[in-house]
């Protein structure tokens, strides 16, 4: 498995569509996002978790597509399915791989998220990063299930979200919840139960994708 | 008196079942006549010697 | 198997029809007026009906899809597709009654009480399932996808449940409850609810039943359609 990760990041390297793709969306709305927002107004610090949420979900739903997208496009899966790998291996590969993918791209989005809402650095990010971790873990594992669903499809690109965000409202509301909670200096146990939560929503896509991957893979 | 509440909440609930049903029973209806059709072309097919394999 | 339910499908619609009868009875008149809301609180003995079938309508989805990738025989996705159908329908309805309740007694159409909101992300779910179902090209590549959302959504749906809940700051105690709060002491109210859950619960079988009949028929067209001339 490790080196289907590795053949990931390697071809990601080569050509950075993935992180670009993500860390660019992501840029945008974080910015248009804040021109939601009156500079001055209140509403614009408790709307920031929200924003930030936002931006990261759809950035990374396009992110996520791509990846596959690319992979289908240059038939690299036509050629895995060939081979005699598991095809929940497969998909944890990926899952890991887009993680990666979605991990570094938040190494830029964040501080910059940090930036326009003029939030102390140091602190925001040790306070966010359980959060991130698994959330962006979470998105992963269900994103990568149903960008392999969504590009059987003939709406593609659209389906994905389609697909993917109703049922990630434990993820979405979770993460936000949480944030909020965090930023505004509350403890890592005021906001166990967000956590918990969204830990095993992980847990319960990293087993229905590595499950059911094969189903939406076959040719 | 919030009884137009009441009739609008009850009046949609049974006219969308019936619609669902209507539509269900148009739909069979349909497939009943293709099946009828595709099996006169079955018949007419199999009694046919086999032009090509 | 189809002579094996006449039996049910004989009995099925009077017996629907009778308790249906019963049921409207009692919610529009044997039951009495609610003390705080008034006649308008009988919307809600048909609202609670929707809840029930639409979950109903979920579970069998979830369950035919789990079967479907296991025996990926095609029955299970003929019942996942006329589930997901059934429970689109039942759902819509389940949003529109409780918004046409909360209209004139909490003032607003829409609020992000959390059963509504559930309510709205299992719409969302039901209607990703049926628009997958329709936008695949092979049919049985289709079956499959849609069996991984159907079984997705019922592996989420308590965490779904879970985070709606505590979005608004309230413990559920148990999923199926009685909105605002009324203690339906009276044993007349509670004969006009369990009436109209089962009534209503009938009905969805029924129509169940009929949904799938009319699925049944499709198979056959597709197949002698094959026969004819494979993609005619």
């Amino acid at each position: 498995m490790l080196t289907l990760i590795w053949k990931d990041l390697l071809i990601e390297l080569r050509t950075k569509e993935t992180v670009a793709s993500l860390l660019l969306l992501g840029l945008l709305l974080l910015v248009v996002l804040s021109f939601a927002f009156d500079p001055t107004s209140p509403l614009r610090k408790e709307a920031a978790p929200g924003v930030l949420w936002v931006a990261i979900i759809f950035a990374g739903t396009s992110g996520i597509n791509r990846s596959l997208l690319r992979e289908r496009e240059q038939s690299c899966l036509q050629g895995l399915l060939l081979a005699p790998v598991d095809r929940g291996t497969i998909y944890l590969a990926k899952t890991i791989a887009n993680l990666l993918f979605m991990l570094a791209a938040l190494c830029v989005l964040v501080p910059l998220f940090i930036f326009f809402f003029n939030l102390p650095f140091v602190t925001t990010i040790v306070r966010l990063l359980p959060v991130l971790l698994l959330a962006v873990t979470g998105f992963s594992a269900i994103g990568t299930l149903f960008a392999a669903v969504s590009l059987q499809t003939r709406a593609r690109e659209v389906m994905l979200p389609l697909l993917m965000l109703p049922l990630s409202t434990p993820l979405f509301l979770g993460a936000v919840e949480a944030s909020a909670a965090l930023l505004a200096g509350d403890p890592l146990g005021a906001v166990a139960h967000w956590l918990q939560l969204i830990a095993v929503f992980d847990l319960v896509f990293l087993v229905v994708g590595w499950l059911t991957f094969e189903y939406a893979v076959v040719d | 008196m919030n009884l137009s509440y009441l009739f609008a909440a009850y009046a949609l609930v049974w006219v969308a079942v019936l619609l669902y049903v209507t539509s269900l029973a148009r739909r069979g209806r349909e497939l009943e006549r293709e099946i009828t059709e595709l099996r006169a072309l079955l018949a007419e097919r199999d009694s046919r010697p086999a032009d090509t394999p | 198997m189809k002579t094996k339910t006449s039996l049910t499908d004989t009995l099925l619609p009077p017996v629907t029809i009778l308790v249906m009868g019963a049921a409207m009875y009692m919610a529009l008149v044997g039951a009495p007026n609610d003390a705080d809301q008034g006649p308008v609180q009988r919307i809600f003995y048909v609202h609670m009906a929707m809840w029930l079938a639409t979950f109903s309508a979920f579970g069998l989805v979830g369950l035919a899809s789990l079967l479907y990738l296991v025996k990926k025989t095609e029955v299970w996705d003929r019942v996942g597709r006329a589930g997901a159908e059934l429970g689109l329908l039942f759902c819509t309805l389940g949003l529109a009654t409780g918004s046409i309740w909360a209209k004139p007694i909490w003032g607003t159409w829409w609020t992000w009480d959390p059963r509504l909101t559930l309510t709205l992300v299992l719409w969302m779910i039901y209607a990703a399932y049926l628009l997958l179902r329709n936008l695949v090209n092979d049919p049985q590549q289709g079956a499959s996808l849609a069996a991984i959302l159907g079984v997705s959504g019922v592996a989420d749906l308590y965490l779904i449940n879970r985070a709606v809940y505590w979005w608004r700051g309230i413990h559920p105690a148990v999923v199926v409850n009685k909105e605002g709060g009324t203690g339906l002491h009276d044993p007349a109210m509670r004969a006009a609810l369990i009436l109209s859950l089962l009534a209503f619960f009938l009905l969805f079988t029924w129509l169940l039943r009929l949904r799938l009949q009319s699925a049944r028929l499709q198979g056959d067209v597709d197949r002698m359609r094959d026969r004819l001339a494979p993609g005619y």
